[in-house]
């Protein structure tokens, strides 16, 4: 079995900070795993997909994201990752529709003059229906409700056909009684497309036990660490 | 007469048009700050070329250029804002470009040189700038047309660009060495420190119009207003660098104030239906 992520001894910090934001982490995903990182705020959750995805240099151990060593292949990495940011709202006065924000995410994989394929179609397609946007796609992206915008940024991720799906609070522009729905949602897509899934969240209550695993960050460091098999 | 004038026409529209449509990209990319730097270190290579008889136009290229890498490796390399890095190389290019100017070896006053090369002159315009012009306008449309979904990622939002993949430095080099090549054709025909009205006065107005087709707007905007800026300088008797900038400032706030009683309007009518 292959790991997506392996983490030894990682530490790292923010540019100019003096403090150490993670410290001697060890963390290692199998592929195909749904994992929780939970803990309190400033805890260091959304630091580690940072780091995943390269916006951080480790400055202290070895980390690799699926089997490559980071952050010297972060270019490599990012095009094989999807990643759903904390707090994602736009204005109402952004200039694009939801198709062509979802479509964007298709942007590093296009050559120069390149369209749409048949086959991009179809999957475009698939996944709009999956998540159940499909009926709000033609309207302008700001204009939705911070749960439509969430799934948009959700399909515009899901179209990359990630290895790896990196998703930093996805409950926090949703309701309460929409979070499970949402939760299991993020469950079938795992079983679907058999991509590995880290989401951060300090709701753990809607992914409790759908989840492979459950990793608890305080201070910066794993403070406890959940696995079902 | 008459030729000097459509040769000052048709440079003003395509310079107009071409700035306009960049001054978009800068400014939604937050690159403002950027082009400024640039601009100022285009005038810092002018002023060492007038000063050591060189071409003009290829000097103030390679310092436009420079000045940005500088400022890019400051950033990537110790963290300092491109904002600040801007400014403080623009002090530095400032300073180079007066000391050139007051070096140069000639039988001009320094404020001579000093105006042609800060408030321009229509004198420099020659057919084949007005080509090379329309080139640098022709390869931007093809850079923006090859690159459109990358772009529209970055526009969106850079981070989450930068988080998929998309190579942003390669994106904001590109744009800068437009921005380069645009200011030092335009440098002594607009003048260095006119050129920013032609730049972000358009982008004004793209902004208060429309959440569409910004670059468009722009373009149009700036091309007609340099147009007029001709017509009123050849009228009146005018410097032409100066009089296009007060053009292209005068059609930015008509086009804004128009744009915003036009938007009332239509509520107001949609109100009352």
């Amino acid at each position: 079995m292959e790991y997506a992520v392996e983490m030894y001894n990682v530490s790292t910090a923010y540019p100019k900070s003096n403090d150490v934001a993670l410290s001697n982490i060890n963390l290692t995903v199998l592929q195909g795993d749904f994992v929780l990182i939970t803990g309190p705020n400033g805890a260091g959750k959304t630091t580690l997909l940072e780091l995943i995805i390269g916006f951080l240099k480790p400055l202290r151990g070895a980390l690799y994201v699926l089997g490559l060593k980071m952050p010297e292949n972060r270019m490599r990495v990012r095009r094989m990752c999807g990643y759903v940011m904390q707090n994602f709202m736009k204005p109402p006065e952004t200039p694009y529709t939801a198709l062509e924000v979802v479509l964007m995410g298709l942007a590093p994989f296009k050559k120069p003059f390149d369209g749409l394929s048949e086959w991009e179609k179809d999957l475009v397609e698939n996944v709009l229906q999956l998540l159940g946007i499909d009926n709000i796609i033609d309207k302008p992206f700001g204009t939705l409700s911070g749960g439509q915008q969430q799934r948009i940024m959700l399909a515009r991720a899901l179209i990359r056909r990630p290895k790896l799906l990196l998703l930093d609070e996805p409950f926090s522009s949703i309701d309460r009684e929409s979070r499970r729905e949402f939760a299991e949602l993020l469950y079938d897509i795992r079983n679907s497309y058999k991509t590995t899934i880290l989401v951060v969240s300090h709701d753990t209550e809607p992914l409790e036990d759908l989840v492979d695993g459950i990793i608890k960050l305080k201070d910066g460091h794993i403070v406890d660490e959940k696995w079902t098999s | 007469m008459i030729a000097l004038l459509l040769e000052a026409i048709v440079a003003s529209s395509v310079s107009g048009g071409i700035c306009g449509y960049l001054g978009v990209y800068l400014q939604r990319l937050k690159l403002i700050t950027l082009g400024f730097a640039v601009a100022h270190g285009a005038l810092a290579g002018a002023s060492i070329a007038i000063m050591m008889s060189c071409n003009v136009e290829i000097l103030a290229f390679a310092f436009g250029i420079l000045i940005a890498m500088t400022i890019e490796t400051l950033h990537a390399k110790f963290n300092v804002e491109r904002d600040l890095a801007s400014m403080f190389l623009f002090s530095f290019s400032s300073a180079v470009a007066i000391i050139a100017i007051y070096l140069t070896p000639t039988m001009l006053l320094t404020s001579d040189i000093a105006s042609l090369l800060l408030w321009g002159s229509i004198l420099v315009i020659t057919l084949g700038k007005i080509i090379l012009l329309l080139a640098i306008l022709a390869a931007m449309l093809i850079y923006t047309r090859a690159f459109r979904l990358e772009l529209n990622s970055l526009l969106f939002d850079s981070r989450l660009a930068e988080s998929e993949g998309i190579n942003i430095e390669f994106h904001a080099m590109a744009l800068i060495v437009f921005s380069a090549g645009i200011i030092s054709v335009m440098l002594r025909f607009i003048g260095g420190l006119l050129l920013f009205s032609m730049i972000f006065g358009p982008a004004v107005s793209a902004t208060t119009v429309t959440h569409r087709r910004q670059a468009l707007v722009g373009a149009l905007v700036g091309s007609a207003a340099g147009i007029f800026g001709v017509l009123v300088s050849f009228y009146f008797d005018l410097p032409i660098g100066a009089t296009i900038a007060l053009s292209i400032i005068t059609s930015s706030i008509v086009v804004a104030v128009v744009s915003r009683l036009y938007h009332n309007f239509r509520i107001r009518r949609l109100l009352n239906y």
